[in-house]
């Protein structure tokens, strides 16, 4: 999701959004272990850290990238590049203070029951902190005028810059908005899943897949991109068995996309 | 032009045809993953540099090549085993290209990157199922020193066939797609036959540098040929070196094989973070890619201006 | 062209360069071991948890005990270590570079089979010695490498054990999970034969991929024949995720059967709701030198997030219940004995690393080496298997 928003708006493909995840996931960790304090309680001022962070970032990086780099082909290549820098960076980091095995602790671990269904309640907490965020991301594009500002410059950058949106603060603030939305996640996450620094390269790979099953640039493409994948992957589980599950889920990915050139919601 | 080209690459050939002769084992196999890199490099670059079709499925070639040597090392000599393994990845990049070259940029980056994981999948599945393994041994591995002069010998024909195909209609062709395709196709070129071909090559010599390498390692598992890990580095030298130029691949991937694994045994710690800053200062602060650095003051036979089709 | 080749000359000459500068010590000279292991990468959550921790435990513990004893002469243990990035042809290379370049006088190995599977040969070669604790396929015992010692019992021996321990409990049905690898394989192969001899029925059988990251459908699924007892034949990650989606579906079998591993994370995240929780381990003896105060260190080396909760052993499991212990301490000395530890103890390398004291290499000279292997022979892989049978522990 905040790949997306990244993606659509500044054309950044940003290989590294896995990691800002995983550190998201480190921080609420690291937190909860020194405060004791409930995650959830955490995650404002995990969002506010990634969001600085995305700033420092793209104020280091991609700023310096787009003005020496006008044509959009050579700039996605080049945000490739810096993407891969960063990814390095960060792992590297986490490595180092963090150090390399498997870490975690336990919140909400008890089960919930919901019609006959037996569930965690960390998981449902998760998955509930990840439905507000994303409504949450939804409502604000749609319904504000920055966020009616952002889709304006998806639409047409130059444009938008002609009826006066100030496309060079809105680019760093998107991007910081795109960090902080893979760090709360991160931190949802380290409720449920033991964390690792190389936690965050598949959740990359799947966040690509998903985007780009729904279209790129479009969020509520990505959302609904998102479920389809996890339907997939849950009946095809139950149905075979988890070993065939990843050849079902990039089989109907593949497939998608070679009938659907432009995403499955592509208007 | 193509003679001085192809001068370069004979040099560059008999340099690394003296390597094993003046280092030790390390070296050697140090130069040997410079030149595995350098091969796939340049046979990506000759594909997705022209036509700026960036694809991330080298490591799908790769794997199947190394997968087609593992299956028939025990019963095929060993250059066959090499062409084997160069042709199946060819006939599966002309298939997959064939179902998945109509799609763009970012589109297709992604998807080639699918491909190579369902690749992956499909092997582990249909190994496990029909053979009851998921890895192979191969036992019956040729020496160190057929190794490396056979993966020089890939090398050198990706190499060459890079500097002819740059050169040729071929060539041109594939270029015209990556400046404006709609305009190619209005002109004449056959683009979809050209893409195709030209995936498929590539594919070549990545399956063949597969094929070469699977060998070196005793055991073959998906998890380990299918390294998305080798595709990606691939694209970053490739790009890193300016994808365009030819020269710009082989030097970077040289620079970085050897840059990587200095600064991973110096500072096994902190390696990826000094490689990571490296990485995008070059980026932020060389515009043009390696190639660019000694393109602006040497004269205009190098080839990173010389895409003027 | 010529200046890609001269540029690339330097950089080779720098970097050749830069790897020969041993500096000359005039009193003991350390004992230098290398090694590559996986920090980052796939492979790293294993590797992390269940192996480079234990090299770096047991070097620091030697030297504060004054170093290895060689001939009399006490040296210092000298890691050499670097990432492999989970890259096989990393570790080829490497480990090329530790046994022809930097010669060192041991090497340590790297994680996983397929990685084992790539040096095995290499070192063979070289004459080091491999003893390999993460390395588990028949097919790499039966390439007969002189120089190759499997630290874990293997496939066969491990799940005749799991059967037996099965049988003993009385379960009559068995679900079961594995890796889709070779490891994963070669235990099911194993495990099928081995419970079936007992009368025991497989009523479900998956396999799932590595980094799988929801193994709750497979559960529920598996939950819904209800069998006796479930076998996890998985790695560390997939493991804890079992375990612990088997407690939020509330998958309760009388036996739970997981992976080979005590990992600390899981203690911290497996509540006492699991009947049993067995796990299988290797046999130790109980007089091994160093042992004792192997634990001891151990005990101390506790990631932070792991909170001590009153008596529960840190690195035992939770709730060791104190009935296993006394009945391990009531066998006569020397006796087979469960070698109780987590994080850092499961491997017994150290220990078994201790043993070869005296046969170590004063300074890598050929003959020494020989010597070693033959110090060596009468421990590994035969015997390791012989010795080993895997024990069962039971939480309440």
């Amino acid at each position: 999701m905040g790949l997306n928003l990244q993606y659509g708006l500044m054309r950044i493909l940003n290989v590294s959004h896995g990691e800002f995840l995983m550190l998201g996931a480190y921080l609420t960790y690291w937190a909860h272990l020194v405060t004791g304090a409930s995650p959830f309680v955490l995650l404002p001022a995990v969002l506010a850290v990634l969001f600085a962070l995305g700033l420092v970032v793209h104020h280091l990086c991609f700023r310096r990238l787009a003005d020496t780099t006008p044509e959009v082909e050579a700039f996605e290549a080049k945000s490739l590049l810096v993407g891969f820098g960063l990814m390095f960076l960060v792992q590297n980091a986490a490595l180092l203070i963090w150090g390399a095995d498997l870490r975690g602790y336990q919140y909400l671990a008890r089960t919930v029951s919901i019609a006959g269904f037996d569930l965690a309640a960390n998981r449902l907490a998760a998955f509930a902190g990840a439905l507000v965020l994303s409504l949450g991301l939804i409502l604000l594009l749609r319904a504000t005028l920055i966020g009616k500002a952002v889709r304006a410059m998806m639409q047409s950058p130059t444009g938008a810059r002609l009826v006066g949106i100030d496309v060079s603060r809105m680019h760093p603030a998107v991007f910081g908005v795109g960090l902080a939305l893979a760090g709360v996640a991160g931190g949802l996450l380290s409720m449920v899943y033991e964390i690792s620094p190389s936690m965050g390269e598949p959740y990359t790979v799947t966040a690509l897949i998903v985007i780009t099953l729904g279209g790129l640039g479009s969020v509520s493409g990505s959302l609904l991109g998102g479920l389809l994948l996890g339907i997939v992957e849950a009946v095809g589980m139950h149905l075979t068995s988890p070993s065939l599950k990843m050849v079902l889920s990039y089989g109907v990915f593949m497939a998608v996309l070679i009938t659907r050139p432009n995403g499955l919601f592509a208007r | 032009m193509t003679r001085r080209r192809l001068l370069a690459v004979g040099a560059f050939v008999a340099a690394a045809g003296i390597v094993p002769l003046l280092l030790d084992d390390f070296l050697v196999s140090l130069a040997l993953s410079c030149l595995m890199y350098v091969a796939l490099a340049t046979s990506w670059a000759m594909f997705s540099g022209a036509t700026r079709y960036v694809s991330l499925g080298t490591s799908a070639f790769f794997g199947l090549g190394a997968y087609a040597s593992a299956w028939s090392l025990a019963a095929l000599p060993w250059p066959i085993v090499v062409m084997g393994g160069s042709l199946i990845a060819a006939a599966f990049a002309a298939v997959a290209g064939g179902a998945i070259l109509h799609l763009r940029g970012t589109y297709f980056a992604v998807l080639t990157f699918g491909m190579s994981e369902l690749v992956r999948h499909a092997i582990t599945y249909g190994e496990k199922q029909y053979a009851g393994t998921v890895g192979r041994v191969l036992t019956a591995a040729p020496a160190s020193l057929t190794v490396y002069y056979t993966l020089l010998a890939v090398t050198a024909a990706a190499l060459v066939t890079a500097v002819l195909v740059r050169s040729s209609r071929f060539g041109l062709a594939l270029a015209g797609i990556g400046a404006d395709e709609q305009r190619a196709q209005t002109l004449g070129v056959p683009t979809r036959w050209v893409k195709v071909g030209g995936f498929a090559l590539s594919a070549a010599f990545a399956g063949a540098a597969g094929a070469t390498m699977a060998v070196r390692w005793t055991y073959v598992d998906p998890a380990a040929v299918f390294n998305p890990f080798i595709g990606l580095q691939t694209v970053l030298m490739a790009i890193v070196g300016g994808a365009m130029s030819l020269a710009g691949p082989v030097l970077a991937a040289i620079v970085f094989s050897l840059l990587t694994e200095f600064l991973r045994l110096r500072f096994p710690y902190v390696y990826l973070l000094v490689l990571g800053t490296l990485l995008i200062v070059a980026v932020l602060y060389l515009p043009r890619g390696l190639a660019g650095l000694w393109s602006g003051h040497a004269s205009s036979g190098l080839p990173g201006e010389a895409r003027r089709a | 062209m010529i200046r890609v080749l001269t540029f690339a000359l330097t950089l080779a000459l720098l970097l050749a360069g830069s790897t020969v500068d041993v500096p000359a010590q005039s009193e003991a000279t350390p004992i230098k071991i290398g090694y590559a292991i996986s920090r980052t990468g796939p492979f790293a959550p294993g590797a992390q948890v269940t192996q480079e921790p234990n090299y770096l435990l047991w070097a620091e513990q030697v030297n504060a005990a004054g170093g290895l004893s060689v001939k009399g002469q006490k040296r210092k243990i000298e890691l050499i270590s670097s990432d492999d990035r989970s890259d096989v042809e990393t570790i080829v290379r490497t480990y090329e570079k530790l046994m022809t370049v930097d010669k060192v006088d041991l090497i340590l190995p790297p994680w996983g089979s397929t990685a084992n599977f790539a040096v095995a040969p290499l070192a063979n070669k070289n004459g080091y010695p491999v003893l390999a604790p993460t390395a588990l396929s028949m097919k790499l015992v039966d390439m007969k490498l002189p120089y190759f010692f499997s630290m874990l019992p293997q496939p066969y021996v491990l799940m005749q054990a799991a059967a037996d321990m099965l049988a003993a409990q009385g379960v009559k049905t068995v679900a079961v999970i594995y890796m889709d690898d070779l490891f994963g394989l070669e235990n099911i192969a194993a495990f099928e034969p081995a419970v079936k001899a007992k009368g025991i029925e497989i009523v479900d059988k998956k396999s799932y991929p590595l980094g799988v990251k929801d193994l709750s459908p497979v559960l529920r699924a598996i939950k819904e024949k209800n069998p006796d007892a479930f076998v996890g034949l998985t790695y560390p990650p997939d493991t804890i995720l079992a375990s612990k989606q088997a407690k939020e579906i509330s998958f309760n079998p009388r036996v739970l059967h997981r992976g080979r591993y005590r990992l600390p994370a899981l203690q911290e995240r497996d509540g006492r709701r699991l009947r049993r929780g067995v796990g299988h381990r290797l046999v130790e003896r109980e007089d091994e030198p160093g042992r004792a105060r192997l634990l001891r260190r151990a005990r101390e080396e506790v990631p932070e997030g792991a909170r001590p909760l009153g008596e529960r052993p840190l690195l035992g499991r939770p709730a060791d219940p104190p009935g296993g212990h006394r009945e391990g301490r009531r066998r006569p000395q020397g006796d087979p004995r469960v070698h109780r530890g987590g994080r850092a103890c499961h491997d017994p390398r150290p220990a078994a690393l201790q043993g070869l004291g005296g046969a170590v290499p004063r300074h890598r000279q050929p003959v020494d080496r020989r010597r070693l292997r033959g110090g060596v022979a009468g421990r590994p892989r035969d015997r390791a298997d012989a010795r080993a049978e895997a024990r069962v522990e039971i939480t309440r």
